[in-house]
Order: structure tokens, then C-alpha cells, then sequence
């Protein structure tokens, strides 16, 4: 069963349709990235989700509840943290705990609590008067505390320091080693990729790519070659017509072809230019990110 | 839900009834220094506006002559201060009605029960701060209706006026709170303050309720041909003579009471709507 299914989500903004038909599956007990510019609608995806941005069209279905269940009963078993994190700013850590052990049937207070020190959250200064990374702590620590199936995480490591960042993928590594789910979108790609094992890019209102970013990882690659002369005349139009290759960069003698999938048809490509050495890596994941969605990562 | 309104309300509630005690209080001790209690009559009373005298002769003798004597309630006993506090009270909770919604919208709990919930708080709070003004008025002879000859009827329009400043107050924080679905807060709770204090005391306030006695020309006597009747010659006049009809005008309250009802159902609209961001 998936913790999140959503097919063919449209919404819009105003006149402005913001999510165009995106298709997205978060399996029980991973971590997914969602990834994609600003303004491409992973902010209104996840509204969307948890019924607090009207949808216009396509079905959501959130663990075992009916499809396009909304309301209490979704948002029981979802937490969602907007950007900034939300919080109450006249109401302290300690309040907010005292209130989502009232709300939430799974509450943990433990997990809540040490969140919170961890994050260095004061527990009795009031909200307002946090700074905005002990405030996104605080939201944090709540949504760990929370104990819901899925929790959902609009670029939850803004306003976080590098140290905090780390314990925040700490933490939720540990929250979905216990079985819960995480959709958490994020700009900063190092940290996706040392923390998400699954990603969907969003582009246009649609989600254009879901991948195993480990597979994603392993089917980009940089294949370099060294040649014994610059290239002859002609060479890039047959390289070009081999499968796999998405593009080129040539320096003095040395040529640096971006691969999807096999590799096999390249380098017997290659061959026929004798090159004095072949150097095959795994090409980043910003780079893949750059080719997919048009830069900006 | 409840347990986290009382504790963001129990603040300005308290604040609210200190302020009421100490107004009250203050006006009690002050500006009715030289009033006896429960003799006050005159300072409490409703507030006589004016007499006016119709009379018809020769040709036109067909017609009734009549004489008017215009009432005011609620603009009198309760003065300003027990609208002004009203009207500060369902502001500030009118324009909270949205406080820390964003938080609020992500929790399981229902949009409806969060509304239900604030709209509760608030018009306890304009109840209690009415109820306070009403008890405080009181003590000091409101309801002592010696000069008027239906004392019965008087304490009824003391309820009635006290029922009008509520109203005064629960229209303000409709206003408010559909205000502050639109404007920030701070803009709703000084639009909907303006525009009540604006309108306080004015012949257009829908908040006064306005009584005409109407006498014959016969019951005024020497008063008909008198321009410029004093306050207490009027007073002892409606004390001495009842009259032959009276006059009350509700359309304006009908119609503010009306467009609070439609407000209101507005504002729950705007409230439990999906919000884009």
C-alpha cells in the first residue's frame, strides 16, 4: 500500500493553473524529494494533499482512507509543515506539545521533547519571539511529535544551520525506519540526495520524473574521453545519433559525453576515435536536476 | 479547540473586565459624583430630544392636531462608555477570528468547530462586558422609573437597552470578523471602531431606539405655543400625562440587524473557505 497516491492533480491559483494533471506515488516507509523550481507547485501539491488548497480535478488517496478523503480524518493521520514552519506565535513549545497531545490519538512527547532540544528550541519563550530556524524547530518537533503516517515538509531545512540540518535528516531517517512515510520538498539538492531514496521532479504543473534516486544516480553517467587530436569534423553529428547520449562538452582534447541508461553503444562509438583514455562517473544529481527542470538547483 | 481559545482569550477577557470595572466604576463615582443612588432619574432617564407641536386651524381644521415629544433609549443611560466598550471588545474578537489559522487549518480539526469556537469567545465577551455595563447602570438607578407613570414598562426598555448595546456589540464584531477575512486585522478592528463610534449617538444609529409620544394640543396647554421647552419641563410633562399613542420606528434596526445576519453568514463563507495560501 502507498502512504500517498495522487493522479491527475489539478489546482489552481486564481486563473493560474499551478498543478496541470501531477502524478505522484510516496511509498509506506520512504523518504521522496520532491523537487522543482519555485512557482511549480509543490507547495499547492502538498495543500492539495491534505485538503486545504482547493483541488479542480484528479484523485488523492492517502494511505488506506477513501480517494479523495479530506478533512480531520486526513489530517489525523498527515502533518504538514509549511515553508517557515506554522506555528501559534503567541504560545510556547511547551503549549504547542500540551495542545497536539490533545488532538493527535498517537501523540509522542518524547520524540516531540527531544526534538525540540536538539534543535535548541527554547520551550517556554513564545513562538513569535523565536528566531525563523527555532521557529521551523518547533514546527519540526511538533510534526516528529505528531506520530502521523505521512508528514509532509515544504523545504524544511530553511532557516536551519548546517548542524541542524544533519539532525533533521537523522530524524527523519529514524521517523521512516519506524514505518512513516515523508514527502519533503527541497531546493538544496546535497541534502536530498544523502536523504530522500526517491524523488519526483515537477515541472509545469506535472510531475515529469519519478525515480529511485539511486537508480537515477547510476543511469546518469560522464563518460570522458581523452583523444589523441582534436576532434575530426563530423564526429559529434554520429555521437549524437547514439542512444543514451543527452549532450556534449568538448575541450582542446578532451571530450565529455552526459549518458542515460547503457553505456555500450558509446563506447563502441569512442572506440572508432581511439582515445588514449575512458573515464566513466556517475554524473551529479544537480546536473540531472539541471538537465530535467531547467536549471537553478 | 476550547482549551486553546481559553487560553488565548482568557488574557484580553480579564483585561476586559478590568477595564469595564474600572470605567464603570470611574463613571459612577465621578460623573454621577452628585447623584444620590437610585434618585438619578433625571440623568438616566431616557433622553427627551424635543417637543414639536402640529397644529391645524380653519380649513385644515380636519386634520389632528398633535403634539410630539421624541425619546431617545439607549443613547442616554448607558451614555458612550457602555458602547464604546462594547464596540472595542467585538472588534478586537472579530478581528482575532483568523488568529494562528494557519497553524490551526493543519491540525485535525474541523474548520466549522474552530469557527464555532471563536465566534462563541466573542460574543461571550461582548455579553459579559454588556452584562457588566448593565449591572454597573443599576446600581446607580436606571432602573428607578419614579417619574415616568408605567414603571413596569420602563424597566422592560432598561432590557431592551441593554439588548441594543449588545447588539451594537455582536454587529461590530460580525463586521470585524468579515472584515478581517479580507483586510488585515489591525484594518478590520479600526473600520468596524470607526464606523460604530461614527455612528454612535447619530439619528442614523440603528442602535437607538427612537420613541415618539404623541399628545393633543389639548394635554400641552400653554407648552404648545413654547419653542424651547426645557428637559425637566418635559420630563414632569410625560410624567403627569398619558399619552395617545406612542410611535416607535424599527425599520433601521430591522434592516442592520438583517445585514449583520447576512454578514455573519458571509463571514462563516469566507472562513471555512479553501484558501489558496
Amino acid at each position: 500500500m502507498n502512504a500517498l497516491q495522487v493522479t491527475g492533480l489539478i489546482a489552481r491559483h486564481g486563473r493560474r493553473a499551478v498543478l496541470r494533471g501531477a502524478d505522484l506515488h510516496v511509498g509506506q516507509g520512504s523518504i521522496t524529494a520532491l523537487l522543482g523550481q519555485n512557482g511549480s507547485g509543490k507547495s499547492t501539491l502538498m495543500r492539495s494533499v491534505l485538503g486545504v488548497h482547493p483541488r479542480t480535478g484528479g484523485t488523492v488517496r492517502v494511505l488506506d482512507l477513501p480517494e479523495n478523503a479530506s478533512g480531520p480524518r486526513v489530517r489525523e493521520r498527515v502533518t504538514y509543515v509549511p515553508t517557515g514552519g506554522a506555528v501559534l506565535p503567541q504560545e510556547t513549545a511547551r503549549t504547542h506539545f500540551a495542545f497536539g497531545a490533545r488532538i493527535y490519538p498517537r501523540w509522542n512527547p518524547q520524540r516531540a521533547l527531544d526534538t525540540a532540544a536538539e534543535l535548541h528550541v527554547p520551550l517556554d519563550q513564545r513562538a513569535g519571539r523565536l528566531s525563523t530556524g527555532q521557529r521551523m524547530g518547533l514546527a519540526l518537533a511538533y510534526a516528529l511529535g505528531s506520530s502521523t503516517e505521512l508528514l509532509m515538509l515544504d523545504e524544511p531545512t530553511n532557516g536551519l544551520d548546517p548542524d541542524h540540518r544533519q539532525l533533521l535528516a537523522q530524524f527523519l531517517v529514524a521517523y521512516a525506519a519506524e514505518g512513516h512515510s515523508v514527502l519533503l520538498s527541497s531546493h538544496v539538492l546535497p541534502e536530498v540526495e544523502g536523504l530522500a531514496d526517491h524523488g519526483a521532479f515537477l515541472k509545469d504543473g506535472r510531475v515529469i520524473l519519478e525515480a529511485d534516486l539511486d537508480e537515477l544516480r547510476t543511469q546518469h553517467a560522464v563518460v570522458q574521453a581523452i583523444l589523441p587530436d582534436v576532434l575530426p569534423s563530423g564526429s559529434i553529428q554520429r555521437l549524437s545519433s547514439v542512444s543514451g547520449v543527452r549532450g556534449f562538452e568538448v575541450q582542446g582534447r578532451t571530450l565529455t559525453v552526459h549518458v542515460q541508461g547503457g553505456r555500450e553503444a558509446l563506447l563502441a562509438a569512442l572506440a572508432n576515435l581511439k582515445p588514449v583514455d575512458i573515464q566513466i562517473k556517475p554524473r551529479p544529481l544537480a546536473e540531472v536536476y539541471d538537465d530535467l527542470l531547467g536549471g537553478g538547483a | 479547540m476550547t482549551w486553546l481559545e481559553w487560553r488565548h482569550v482568557r488574557l484580553p477577557l480579564s483585561l476586559l473586565g478590568a477595564l469595564a470595572l474600572l470605567v464603570g466604576v470611574g463613571y459612577a463615582s465621578r460623573v454621577l459624583h452628585s447623584l444620590p443612588p437610585f434618585a438619578s432619574v433625571h440623568e438616566l432617564g431616557p433622553w427627551a430630544n424635543g417637543s414639536t407641536c402640529t397644529l391645524w386651524a380653519g380649513l385644515l381644521s380636519n386634520r389632528e392636531s398633535t403634539c410630539t415629544v421624541g425619546l431617545q433609549f439607549a443613547g442616554r443611560w448607558f451614555d458612550w462608555w457602555a458602547p464604546l466598550l462594547v464596540t472595542l471588545v467585538g472588534a478586537l474578537f472579530g478581528s482575532r477570528l483568523n488568529s494562528g489559522l494557519a497553524f490551526l487549518q493543519l491540525q485535525p480539526l474541523s474548520t466549522t468547530r474552530i469557527l464555532a469556537v471563536r465566534v462563541i469567545a466573542g460574543l461571550a465577551a461582548v455579553t459579559l462586558a454588556v452584562l457588566v455595563s448593565a449591572v454597573l447602570v443599576s446600581t446607580r438607578g436606571a432602573l428607578d422609573f419614579t417619574w415616568w407613570h408605567s414603571g413596569a414598562v420602563m424597566r422592560s426598555e432598561f432590557w431592551i437597552a441593554t439588548a441594543l448595546v449588545w447588539g451594537r456589540g455582536v454587529t461590530v464584531f460580525v463586521i470585524a470578523g468579515l472584515l478581517t477575512q479580507l483586510v488585515p486585522p489591525a484594518v478590520s478592528a479600526l473600520a468596524a471602531i470607526t464606523g460604530s463610534l461614527a455612528l454612535l449617538g447619530t439619528p442614523i444609529d440603528p442602535f437607538v431606539r427612537a420613541v415618539t409620544l404623541v399628545y393633543t394640543p389639548e394635554q400641552f396647554g400653554e407648552l404648545a405655543q413654547r419653542e424651547s421647552i426645557p428637559l425637566q419641563v418635559i420630563q414632569a410633562f410625560i410624567a403627569a400625562h398619558a399619552p395617545l399613542r406612542v410611535e416607535a420606528s424599527f425599520p433601521l434596526l430591522g434592516w442592520t440587524l438583517a445585514a449583520t445576519l447576512i454578514s455573519g453568514i458571509l463571514m462563516a463563507l469566507l472562513f471555512t473557505r479553501p484558501r489558496s495560501q
